[in-house]
């Protein structure tokens, strides 16, 4: 047998619900076209149409029927006329609800009326033979109407007016005497074409007064219907509005006759009449849509119906008539919008009733007729809501529908409780139940109203037959499957999720009892989740024991196992002795064989079961899988890593705990964890048996290892799921249990085992339901066993090639091969630094594109124990903090798990340094005479003065040092050399070089000139360290243009009373012949011969020579007589005198030495050479 | 006095029910289970004016043919149910809140147990003798 799935939607609205407000929509769509009825005959086809569904505790069709005036309309050739027909569908079609509550039957010329009763002259020998005729509601229903209009199409201005004025008269006549006795009224309605206007054709009132004559009609009878297609419908809603004034009339007429007839009656013989009257009043008064009267005189007649004596014999009457009266009242009340009127009624209503309860024999009429009246309420109030009445949570139609679902149910219990031993009938005493005269009598003695049985022996056989019908002919579960799924969804829509279940239970209880357990067992389902989500384990408990029964007997084995399983844990309380038979079961249906039946299975059931599941079994069972997340089942299971993390060369371990809190000892054959883990697809198997043993009440653990992928690195591997094969291996029945995660996630989560407040738990729990497993791993690369010594100095000098040295050694198990080095600036440090700071290996130092990264530095493979060494560089350009990344990849074969593994390892280390100004340079620009000078002239020799002040916190060597000089400056003496090559300066120390150069000639005068730069070459004062050179800006000079240019001509120092020959060679450099006067002062240290003032004329390119002998008087550093010149003739541009000029470029004293001995010939020599050095 | 005394934990979870020997077990647990959809509803439709100290005693939340469900909610959202014979007319609305008022005294004595672990099942014979005593009335 195959089970199948209906989705629950389908279950909850499975069949459709035989109530009453599914007579009424019939009956709306019966009157939509009201043409149907043959008017003639007392019309019970609908009755006759309900004989098969007959139900004789509920309310008769025509009550439910909302009463509206019935009017006739008479002379509608509705399928020859094209007019009449709109009229008629003007008129009946489509009504609205805005529209009067009007009812037309459209009526042919042959109607007739039902006949009229002998008017009674007097009651007093009058008994009434029940309460309510069931004649009455449908002739006033649908057979006597209130108003016949007669229909004819008549112009005011026809050219036979007096033919058809006298055809009409002689219509109304006929129709007048087929209403015979009755007092309906007539009217006459004129279809004319044309539209008249009033005052215009003054014969219009003339001819309708006559008109009015002829038929014998009242003035106000006669309308005129315009038919024009534009305004029709709006033609019509006036006139119907007269023809319900008329058609009211007619109703109060006939409410005023029936109350006429109270002051025949008494109250010894007539009490019936009483009530008959007023509900008479009360349906007149609804007729006439007085809702207010009609329910006033309906409580009247409620109350009537209260003070009749009631016995066994006549109590169903008053029930179904004070069942008719109640939902009249209900209604209205409803319609009048007073809900809490309506609902006090009913509550009295039942409150009076419930405990009229019967004959013994017939106990399920009361519960039947009691379901009756709350699913009417039910319905009533429903349409209620449906029309815009309020509901809340707690006053509700559901609540109605659920109580009439208990009645029904109850209805079931006593009738197969009283009927227990009913045989068949032998006559029919039940013939023509439906068509009774009067309502709620007894089909074996109709027409008798009596306190006692008429005849003692029908009676006993009639309460046979109603009990045998009772039992054999209702289908108690088409009753009470649609209530349920009635109340289930209005407690849907006013939001009570947990009475929902609660009736989807009792639903599926229906469904287990009527056979259809798939469905039942689809209910149970959803029901259960909740149940144990929320830890309710006693309705659990209850909704398993029924979801047992119905897997049982629809052989749903995926369920059943399911359900079973949770049978048998400790959550359920059920009995041990319950637990083992399910247990039993389940182990019979492990070997292949149909397992017991649950207690409680009827016979016929059992055997379609058996068979379910001996077909089932037969053939080959496919595996079954049991998601025991969904559940709350005997076994346990929880699965963890040992670790949150492994490195990849590690062995992962899961463990997996077990727990069994069934009271014997389970079995398993297999347990498998899923891990997602990119190398495993394979799931982590334990297939031994042996080890699946689960005592009761115990923890088993078992665990199981894998070696984790290399690709698996830096990911976080999970626990997918657990599996586990039910049973001992070789069983006929594969079944797997199956835990999503680590098996507490799903429904178990949150409730089964998770404690609320699990920091309470820690001390008193045991360690299975307290310890959070761990369901993730990460997986970390294999932890390096390379030795990296790495040595700096942390204090880096700007501008220095910092070497970093870097020492490995293999300490690893084996060879570390593909050595990878990466070394440069932090990744995480600022861009500016990137450009500041330069990273090179060994060989890289003389590259001049250095970046800040060394990448992909390969070094080769180490043997085990090698060592190896080597240096990186660094170049700090600014002085600040830096830190660099050491990365050091490689990788080791491994022995791992008996293969041979290829396994990657990274190092990593960060070094910082800081970075500080090794020296200072400032540079000078000097004059021959050591004087500080911005100016030079051209072809001037001066110097460069560079000075360099250590800072380092090392001792540092310069090695050397250049001038580079721009092109127009060249440097004086080809052999000049650095005066700082392998100085040492420590900090706060200063060193100062020197250069002389001059400037070409070719400069223009005036301008500044940029010498160049001086290039110093230095290193730290350590012997491996690289020279590097820094580049320093010379400051630029003014270059000056000088005419005249005077050079002096002097030994570097004399000896008193020698003579010392001097001379200056004055040349001329510009383009005009310059006429000189040149004075020569005189001095106290010297004579001399010579000009004393002298004048000169000097050619352009050309140079005067003009000498000087000295005689020194005095020793010592003494003054020069001064030489001064001027410019006689002015060359445009150029200064008079050049006495700045000389100032600075003649030397002004001398070194006289004193008479030597004849000896002392040497220290003259050596005077020469510091002549130089002593001036200033 | 009263059939049912129900005391339902924070998430909805029973803690200790009550029933009245003779009665239909199954039904009261029904019936104080599907008592918390209006206690639910009664709860959150106070929770949204803020500011407004509730009132922990719900009242009636419904009445069927033979029982009335009263309810009551602590601070912790802890509900107490109790169910009373519907025909039962001795019982008013104060004297249900009274017993309720001992009922959170008697789960407060309860919770101060250090060897009582929230949101557990009631195990406690003091607990016992105090709801037979409140049903009894005395």
């Amino acid at each position: 047998m195959k089970y199948t799935i209906y989705s629950l939607q389908n279950i909850l609205t499975y069949k459709k619900i035989k109530s009453t407000r599914d007579q009424t929509k019939a009956q709306d769509a019966g009157r939509e076209n009201p043409c149907s009825p043959p008017p003639c005959q007392p019309d019970f086809s609908l009755c006759g149409k309900m004989e098969d569904d007959f139900d004789p505790y509920s309310l008769p069709p025509e009550v439910t029927t909302q009463p509206h005036a019935l009017i006739g309309m008479l002379g509608l050739d509705t399928s020859n006329k094209a007019t009449h027909k709109a009229v008629w569908e003007a008129f009946a079609l489509n009504r609205r609800t805005d529209r009067t509550p009007l009812h037309f039957c459209h009526l042919n010329n042959d109607f007739q009326m039902p006949p009229m009763k002998q008017k009674r002259q007097s009651y007093e020998w009058y008994i009434p033979k029940g309460i309510l005729k069931s004649n009455w509601i449908p002739k006033y229903l649908y057979h006597v109407p209130a108003l016949v209009v007669l229909f004819y199409d008549l112009d005011w201005n026809d050219s036979s007016w007096t033919e058809k004025k006298n055809e009409v008269a002689g219509q109304v006549q006929s129709l007048k005497t087929v209403l015979g006795g009755r007092n309906s009224r007539v009217a006459l309605v004129l279809i004319q074409s044309g539209i008249s206007v009033p005052g215009e054709d003054t014969g219009a009132a003339e001819k309708a007064a006559t008109l009015c004559t002829a038929c014998d009609l009242p003035a106000k009878h006669l309308f005129v219907l315009p038919h024009s297609d534009v305004h029709l419908l709006g033609y019509t809603v006036r006139l119907e509005n007269a023809l319900s004034e008329i058609a009211w009339n007619f109703y109060q007429g006939e409410a005023k006759g029936v109350r006429a007839h109270r002051d025949f009656l008494n109250k010894t013989n007539h009490t019936l009449l009483f009530v008959r009257h007023q509900f008479k009043l009360g349906f007149l008064n609804e007729m006439r849509n007085d809702a207010q009267a009609a329910i006033k005189h309906y409580a009247q007649c409620y109350h009537h119906l209260l003070e009749l004596r009631s016995t066994d014999t006549n109590l169903h009457e008053i029930r179904i008539v004070a069942a008719i009266v109640n939902y009249k009242i209900c209604r209205l009340d409803f319609t009048l919008n007073l809900p809490r009127d309506a609902i006090a009624q009913f509550r009295r209503h039942i409150d009076l009733f419930r405990q009229r309860t019967g004959p013994k024999e017939l106990i399920f009429e009361h519960y039947a007729w009691l379901s009756r009246q709350y699913q009417i309420f039910g319905d009533v109030f429903e349409e209620a809501v449906r029309t815009g009445l309020p509901a809340v949570q707690t006053q509700h139609p559901g609540f109605y529908y659920q109580q009439a679902a208990q009645y029904a149910v109850l209805r079931r219990k006593t009738a197969l409780q009283v009927c227990k031993e009913v045989a068949a009938p032998v006559s029919d005493l039940l013939e023509g139940w439906s068509k009774l005269e009067f309502y709620g009598q007894r089909p074996w003695r109709p027409g008798k109203h009596s306190l006692e049985p008429p005849e003692q022996q029908r009676e006993m056989e009639g309460i046979k037959e109603v009990q045998y019908h009772e039992v054999k002919e209702v289908n108690h579960s088409d009753f009470i499957i649609p209530l349920f799924s009635s109340a289930i969804s209005q407690f849907k829509k006013y939001r009570c999720p947990r009475i929902k279940r609660h009736l989807m239970v009792q639903m599926a209880e229906e469904y287990h009892q009527a056979n259809d357990s798939s469905k039942a067992l689809t209910l149970l389902n959803h029901v259960m989740w909740d149940y144990r989500s929320e830890k309710w384990w006693s309705l659990l408990q209850s909704a398993s024991v029924l979801g047992l029964k119905c897997a049982f007997n629809t052989a749903a084995i995926t369920e059943y196992f399911g359900l079973a399983l949770e049978y048998m844990g400790k959550r359920l309380s059920t009995t041990d002795e319950e637990k083992k038979r399910v247990h039993n079961n389940l182990l019979r249906l492990l070997n292949g064989v149909t397992p017991e039946p649950e207690p409680g299975t009827s016979s016929e059931i059992l055997t379609a079961a058996t068979e379910a599941w001996s077909t089932l079994l037969g053939a080959q069972v496919s595996p079954i899988t049991v998601d025991m997340t969904a559940l709350v089942p005997c076994l346990e299971v929880r699965a963890s890593f040992q670790k949150s993390q492994y490195h990849v060369d590690q062995e992962v371990s899961v463990s997996v705990k077990i727990r069994n809190t069934y009271s014997c000892t389970v079995f398993l054959s297999s347990l498998s964890v899923g891990v997602s883990s990119m190398s495993h697809l394979d799931r982590l198997v334990e297939a031994n048996p042996d080890k699946l043993v689960l005592p009761p009440g115990q923890v088993i653990e078992v665990s199981l290892h894998f070696v984790p992928h290399v690709e698996d690195v830096g990911k976080k591997l999970k626990v997918v799921d657990v599996r586990t094969q039910l049973g001992a291996p070789g069983s006929t029945v594969v079944v797997w249990l199956h835990w999503s995660g680590s098996g507490n996630e799903g429904v178990t989560m949150h409730a089964a085992s998770a404690p609320a407040f699990p920091e309470f738990s820690v001390l008193c729990r045991d360690e299975f339901d307290t310890a959070p497993p761990l369901v993730e791993t990460e997986i970390l690369p294999r932890q390096p066993l390379l030795t990296v010594e790495v040595s700096y100095d942390t204090t880096a000098l700007v501008w220095e090639w910092l070497p970093v040295k870097i020492h490995l050694t293999n300490t690893e198990a084996s060879m570390v091969s593909d050595i990878t080095i990466n070394f440069g600036l932090h990744s995480s440090s600022h861009s500016n630094l990137e450009h500041a700071t330069q990273v090179c290996s060994a060989s890289g130092l003389q590259s001049d594109k250095l970046g800040s990264q060394v990448t992909g530095f390969t070094c080769g493979n180490l043997g085990i124990g090698e060592a190896t060494f080597l240096v990186f560089y660094v170049k700090s350009l600014t002085s600040s903090e830096r830190a660099y990344t050491l990365k050091i990849e490689y990788s080791v074969s491994l022995q791992l798990g008996g293969t041979v593994v290829c396994c990657p390892c990274t190092y990593e280390k960060t070094i910082q340094t800081q970075a500080r100004i090794p020296f200072q340079v400032s540079v000078e620009t000097q004059s021959l005479k050591f004087e500080k000078l911005a100016r030079v002239a051209n072809g001037e020799s001066f110097l460069v003065v560079p000075r360099i002040k250590c800072t380092s916190h090392v001792p540092i060597t310069l090695t050397n040092s250049s001038l580079s000089l721009a092109g127009e400056v060249y440097q004086i003496g080809t052999d000049a050399a650095s005066h700082v090559v392998n100085t040492e300066l420590c900090e706060g120390e200063m060193g100062v070089d020197c250069f002389c150069i001059a400037v070409d000639d070719k400069v223009v005068a005036n301008s500044a000139v940029t010498l160049g730069q001086y290039v110093l070459y230095w290193k730290r004062s350590e012997a491996d360290s690289v020279a590097v050179s820094v580049s320093v800006g010379l400051p630029s000079v003014v270059v000056e243009h000088w005419g005249v240019w005077v050079e002096c001509e002097v030994a570097p120092q004399g000896t008193v009373r020698t003579p010392l020959p001097l001379a200056y060679s004055i040349s001329n450099h510009g383009s005009h012949t310059a006429e000189l006067a040149l004075s020569m002062q005189v001095s106290d240290a010297f004579m001399f011969a010579g000009h004393k003032e002298v004048r000169l004329r000097v050619l352009p390119g050309c140079s005067e020579r003009i000498t000087y002998t000295l005689y020194p008087l005095l020793a010592g550093n003494v003054h020069l007589p001064k030489l001064s010149l001027s410019v006689e003739s002015h060359s445009p541009g150029q200064p008079t005198s050049v006495d700045p000029l000389l100032a600075r470029i003649l030397p002004t004293h001398i070194y006289i030495m004193p008479q030597s001995k004849e000896s002392d010939q040497r220290i003259s020599l050596l005077g020469n050479n510091f002549s130089t050095l002593v001036i200033g | 006095m009263a059939v049912c005394v129900a005391v339902i934990g924070k998430e909805n979870s029973p803690l200790y029910v009550w029933v009245g020997s003779g009665r239909e077990e199954l039904h009261l647990h029904y019936l104080a289970h599907t008592g918390l959809d209006v206690i639910q509803e009664k709860v959150a439709a106070v929770s949204k004016t803020p500011g407004d100290t509730r009132e922990l005693y719900l009242g009636l939340l419904y009445a069927s043919e033979e029982y009335k469900v009263f309810g009551y909610t602590t601070n912790t959202r802890v509900k107490f149910v109790i169910i009373t014979d519907a025909a039962n007319t001795t019982l008013r609305d104060n004297e249900i809140r009274m017993m309720f008022r001992r009922l959170h005294n008697m789960y407060t004595n309860v919770v101060c147990n250090p060897f009582y672990i929230p949101g557990e099942q009631i195990t406690s014979r003091e607990f016992d003798r105090g709801v037979a005593a409140l049903v009894a009335g005395n």
